[in-house]
């Protein structure tokens, strides 16, 4: 350009939707980001996010070097001191090697937060990698707070997802049915097209207790008591099996819908592993299924039949046997929608073809968050829906090579994790995601089942991000060492014996397919003040923990060329243009599941247990879970815990973002914090009013522990709404940081602060995935 | 036949997201508290049959120019594609602003915030940039000149990512601006005002 600007292309990495921008760069300082036109999943549009990159990387109030502490923790002013990167790796890397030799490697914790500031979601590969050749099982990430039910780890027993997210194809499909899912403004390339979906005659179908932007858009809104998605999921499956709007044929082809299960012990007929049996209403006998039988047999999907003595039934009786009970009139009562609705979705839902299914962290919030997402996948699969174009798909599973480097870590390594001390049987084998945060909590202040003496953390939000703040600050403060990386200071630096300046994503590089390219994102500017980038800290501490080699000798180049090698491509030749290598995925090939196996001559089937679909999962009848999704209220609740809503009569939720943030990030930044000055609990205007609460009004929150007594307080301003229910209230998370620019000071973190997370005892949880129920807490709310 | 420069804006598909705003601020430069163009946000019925409507506010390049009307400095004038300009060196009233008042849609700032965002950090190009705002002076949307006729399309319009926004001539009957004009499919926002205005509203659902 003649006036010098030069335009980098790159792209936005502050959430997982990844847009192209071109960044306008001016004498090595940046002067806007936009949109790329011809990125394919933006089209040149963009997030305020991305569009704010410039006061984010030049905000005064970064971080600008490392420091150390020189006053011992519990005192208010840490004395900071600020130290070379030498002196901060070469401490915290002493600090490792001293921990892993007095009590094992379990005992130094790797956390990190999710993307967004920090490109977390692209080099936390390298971060596992660094403590999977340090040993530790122990890594924190943010999936127990975010998308255990929509993708990993349990699902895969029932659908053999492998931990893929779903993937939908808006131009093909017919109905959009969307859970706890603010997708409009969280997944912003999706919008236009759910916009353009619904222009050609796609219903959308909103199911949120919070009439949220995405709500505001649907087609229908169906408003429901937090945290009883299941039994509305159940009552749609009940309408289903009731009018036959199944799809019988797909159930018994592809799903063991057809397996006979003992009355006796809920297992097989004829035990684990195949041959399974199916009842044959041909021939009135049992066939073996090895999980496929010839088309001869005619399974029978109901009825009750005695096996060599044994009673045994199909799996698909013992479902529809579950949700009988469970009419639209019983989910009425449990959920607030109305009876007429329930059926009226059900109806919809199951005749509309091909119906998609998306959902989010909204239905992981909840004690009973992983059987909620089991029962509506299930209903992709019964009526005909399961990876079919526009209905429920996957994303393909092309990527880069795995560095993770899984294969470094001890044999033992999964039964040492704190996972599985915990007894969560699913999960455990799932390194990434060590969550709920409350287990690392428990045991550096218990230490049981062993200590926790260290931790590094990256790009987190530790004191505010989980549930139980006050627990968590109080364990933080109890580590021998912990180490805190971030753009900004945080609360829980207040802790930290040695806090690092990182560089944001723009400062950072790193290889990614930003469609239609594979391209090498180039710092657009250098780090400002002293910051680095988090790979670059991840890279340089391998090298004193003396993982050189296993780290391409520091070369970060290296690195990404083995991760690009199943492309058959380095990042010089990705570089070599300004955006990278044309880069057409494979298309999306659905029903592979059909397709022959050569070597057997089978069916390929599914990642599951069984090879099939699973209806009934008999995997986890033998971890000592419910083989199907029984309906189970969520924990705390007014109908779970009634003595808890005595006093406290509200019905909280949390969870919800606007476009413009992410989480807990950014509200620092002005541009954005104009957008919402400050931290809100919505309340209904009848409500409000018997309160004598008026719109503005600051308010004080406070919620119990499990015994009753209060948990903890915080304070925020009233917004008036009729998009709640009058017995609920919701507060968006991730509110505690300050904006200078704007006068606006920190909030803190515990009691006080406006921080939800310090509102909830954390001794509810989920059996199987280990989320605490934060769906449906008792809260008591009063005008300052 | 000159060119008018105009929007359509979709409120069906606008979700209220905010990227406009941020993209007028990063284009613009405009000063804190200022804003070229905001949303408002109304509610309209009772929980559960409630509707929320988003409609972005923004000058909407009246042919009738109440503002210019109000302004005895003359500082007000219809430039080249019907976009309404200030000429920040007439604008030079005192704190009372008739213009400001004379809008019938609230569209018009006055900066009056800080000089800029980190006034102490400012970066080479926002040192010119922000300079360029005088406190005291009324600001307004131009829809982009320079960049619209530089033949690019305003930031909110490229930016918004539900496509809410449609940027055309009025004047070119072929434009998908003019059809959705036309067909009444498009409105002004205050049809009885009859401003003769150059940015027009789609109406979106309202509560059943």
């Amino acid at each position: 350009m003649n006036d010098g600007t030069e335009k980098i292309f790159s792209y936005c990495i502050h959430c997982a939707a990844l847009c192209g921008v071109v960044a306008h760069v001016k004498d090595g300082y940046l002067v806007k980001v936009e949109g790329d036109p011809e990125a394919s999943n933006n089209a040149g549009t963009l997030c305020p996010k991305g569009l704010a990159a410039k006061q984010e990387i030049y905000h005064p109030e970064r971080l600008k070097h490392p420091m150390k502490r020189t006053r011992p923790k519990g005192n208010a002013d840490p004395g900071w001191v600020r130290i070379s990167w030498d002196e901060a790796l070469d401490t915290i890397a002493e600090k490792m090697k001293e921990i892993k030799e007095r009590y094992g490697p379990e005992a130094f914790f790797f956390q990190k937060g999710s993307t967004d500031g920090s490109s977390g979601t692209e080099w936390y590969r390298f971060f596992n990698r660094l403590g999977s050749l340090y040993g530790t099982p122990n890594f924190g990430g943010t999936g127990h707070i975010c998308c255990y039910s929509r993708s990993c780890p349990g699902l895969p027993l029932h659908l053999g997802n492998k931990g893929l997210h779903p993937s939908i194809d808006y131009e093909k499909t017919n109905l959009i049915l969307l859970v706890g899912y603010n997708i409009l403004h969280t997944k912003p390339p999706l919008a236009r097209r759910i916009l353009d979906a619904q222009r050609r005659g796609a219903k959308l179908i909103v199911v949120d207790p919070l009439l949220s932007h995405t709500a505001a858009k649907a087609d229908v809104w169906l408003a429901l008591r937090p945290g009883t998605d299941l039994a509305l999921f159940l009552a749609l499956h009940h309408v289903i099996i009731r009018e036959r709007l199944y799809d019988a044929d797909f159930l018994t082809s592809w799903t063991n819908a057809p397996f006979l299960v003992r009355e006796d012990n809920g297992q097989f007929l004829d035990g684990t592993g195949a041959p399974y049996r199916v009842w044959d209403s041909k021939r009135g006998e049992p066939y073996p299924a090895d999980p496929w039988f010839p088309s001869h047999v005619q399974p029978a999907l109901t009825g009750s039949y005695t096996v060599n003595g044994v009673r045994c039934k199909p799996a698909w009786q013992l479902f529809a046997e579950m949700v009988e009970p469970c009419s639209p009139e019983w989910a009425q009562e449990v959920t607030w929608v109305p009876a007429e609705e329930i059926r009226r979705l059900a109806r919809i839902y199951a005749t509309t073809k091909p119906a998609s299914t998306d959902w989010y962290n909204g239905l992981h919030r909840g004690s009973n968050g992983y059987y909620t997402a089991v029962a509506l996948a299930l209903l992709s699969v019964v009526t005909g829906n399961w990876d079919v174009p526009g209905g429920l798909s996957f994303e393909s599973d092309v990527s880069f090579r795995d560095v993770k480097g899984s294969e470094f870590l001890p044999r033992d390594w999964v039964g040492k994790s704190l996972v599985a001390a915990a007894g969560f049987k699913v999960r455990a084998h799932n390194k990434e995601y060590v969550g709920p945060m409350n287990l690392v909590a428990d045991a550096i202040l218990t230490e049981r089942p062993y200590p926790i003496k260290g931790m590094l953390s990256l790009a987190s939000g530790l004191a505010t991000s989980n549930p139980n703040s006050k627990r968590m600050m109080e364990a933080l403060g109890h580590l021998g060492f912990l180490a805190v990386g971030d753009i900004w200071q945080t609360p829980a630096m207040a802790v930290a014996d040695i806090v690092l300046p990182c560089a944001t994503a723009w400062e950072s590089e790193f290889v990614n397919f930003n469609p239609p390219y594979l391209m090498y994102r180039r710092p657009i500017v250098k780090a400002q003040y002293e910051s680095w980038p988090d790979l670059k800290i991840v890279f340089e501490l391998a090298k004193r923990l003396g993982y050189a080699k296993q780290f391409w000798d520091g070369d970060l180049h290296k690195a990404f060329d083995e991760m690009l090698d199943p492309f058959k491509l380095t990042v010089a030749e990705l570089a070599a243009s300004p955006k990278g290598v044309r880069f057409e995925p494979p298309q999306p090939r659905h029903k592979t599941y059909a397709t022959i196996d050569e070597k057997t001559g089978k069916p390929k089937g599914f990642a599951t247990p069984t090879g099939r679909l699973e209806i009934y999962s008999e995997k986890l009848k033998s971890l000592g879970y419910d083989p199907l999704p029984y309906w189970r209220e969520p924990e705390p609740g007014p109908v779970s815990t009634p003595e808890l809503f005595r006093e406290f009569p509200l019905i909280l939720s949390s969870g919800f973002k606007p476009m413009y943030w992410l989480h807990g990030q950014m509200r620092a930044v002005p541009w954005l914090r104009e957008c919402q000055e400050e931290p809100l609990i919505l309340i209904n205007r009848r409500t409000a009013s018997k309160l004598q609460i008026h719109d503005g009004d600051q308010l004080l929150v406070e919620t119990p522990k499990r015994d009753g007594t209060v948990q903890g307080f915080i304070r925020l301003k009233a917004l008036l709404t009729e998009s709640v229910h009058p017995q609920v209230v919701y507060i968006p998370y991730g509110w505690w940081q300050g904006c200078e620019s704007l006068g606006l000071k920190d909030h803190g973190a515990l009691d006080g602060s406006a921080n939800v997370n310090n509102l909830y005892d954390d001794s509810f949880t989920d059996p199987l995935s280990g989320t605490i129920g934060m769906a449906s807490y008792p809260c008591r709310v009063r005008k300052e | 036949m000159m060119s008018r420069y105009g929007l359509a804006i979709d409120m069906g598909r606008c979700t209220g997201c905010f990227a406009c705003v941020i993209a007028c601020k990063s284009e613009n430069s405009t000063l804190p508290g200022t804003f070229w163009i905001r949303i408002e946000e109304k509610e309209q019925g009772a929980y559960p049959d409630v509707a929320k409507i988003f409609t972005p506010m923004l000058c909407t390049q009246c042919g009738e120019m109440p503002c210019a009307e109000a302004c005895a400095l003359g500082a007000i004038s219809i430039a080249e594609g019907g976009v309404v300009l200030i000429d920040d060196e007439l604008c030079l009233c005192g704190d009372v602003k008739p213009c400001v008042a004379a809008c019938p849609f609230g569209v018009m700032a006055v900066n009056k915030g800080k000089p800029a965002y980190f006034p102490e950090y400012l970066t080479p190009d926002e040192r010119d940039a922000y300079e360029a705002h005088r406190h005291g002076a009324v600001e307004k949307c131009h829809l982009c000149y320079p960049r619209i006729t530089a033949g690019l399309q305003p930031a909110c319009v490229q930016a918004c990512p539900s496509k809410a926004m449609v940027f055309g001539d009025l004047h070119e009957p072929g434009s998908e601006l003019a059809q959705l004009v036309s067909s009444a499919e498009a409105k002004p926002l205050r049809e009885d005002l009859k401003v003769d205005p150059s940015v027009f509203y789609v109406p979106g659902r309202s509560a059943t």
